[in-house]
């Protein structure tokens, strides 16, 4: 399969394949990389938000 | 039945609805680990933003939101319908994301930080999070 790099298309097949990501409480994250002779030239990175941003509201007392 | 006094859901929805109105053009954009959003962020900045090119365009991508802000329970909940997507990027040492209303002066709505990325020729893609009470992206509780 032919993909888009940093030094321009080129066949998987001559390319080595990395992936990983890692986990916390706030994101869980997945990444792909494409090396040629040493060199990385395709990376992706999914990053999910496990949690978004809270405004907490507060009621004053009478 | 006894009274209780509350901030009103329907008065958080509201609140949340005004900050994130339907109509208007929200866009997400991208920042280098270095840079210093948080709480005090009022408006868009290019300080600090990745540059134009390479992928990415100054002024980040624009918010798909085709569902309003909603309640779940006591909470107003809202999250983006599909995730933040940069394509073709090649960008090194970035940790956030600035939400913002293009439509209402660039004004800040949030800073999502995360774990400091760097892609190469690739796709850079921040999935939502689930809309609901404890999750949303935005939430007034």
């Amino acid at each position: 399969m032919i993909i888009d790099t940093a030094i321009g298309p080129m066949d998987t097949l001559v390319l080595e394949y990395r992936e990983g990501g890692h986990e916390n409480e706030n994101e869980k994250v997945t990444w792909q990389e494409w090396w040629y002779q040493g060199q990385l030239v395709k990376r992706d990175a999914q990053v999910h938000l496990k949690h978004g941003v809270v405004a907490t509201t507060e009621m004053g007392k009478l | 039945m006894a009274n209780s006094q509350a901030f009103c859901t329907s008065a958080k929805l509201k609140a949340l609805t005004a900050l994130v109105p339907n109509a208007d053009t929200l866009k997400a954009a991208l920042y280098f680990a270095t840079a210093s959003l948080g709480a005090a962020t009022a408006a868009y900045t290019a300080t600090g933003e990745l540059p134009n090119g390479s992928g990415y365009t100054t002024g980040g991508t624009t918010v798909t939101h085709a569902s309003a802000a909603s309640a779940s329970g006591t909470t107003a909940i809202w999250t983006p319908t599909a995730s933040f997507i940069w394509a073709g990027l090649t960008a090194a040492a970035f940790d956030a994301a600035l939400l913002y209303n293009s439509s209402d002066s660039n004004s800040s709505i949030a800073v999502y930080n995360f774990g400091s990325q760097t892609i190469v020729a690739g796709t850079f893609t921040l999935t939502m999070p689930t809309n609901d009470a404890s999750n949303a992206l935005v939430r007034i509780g």
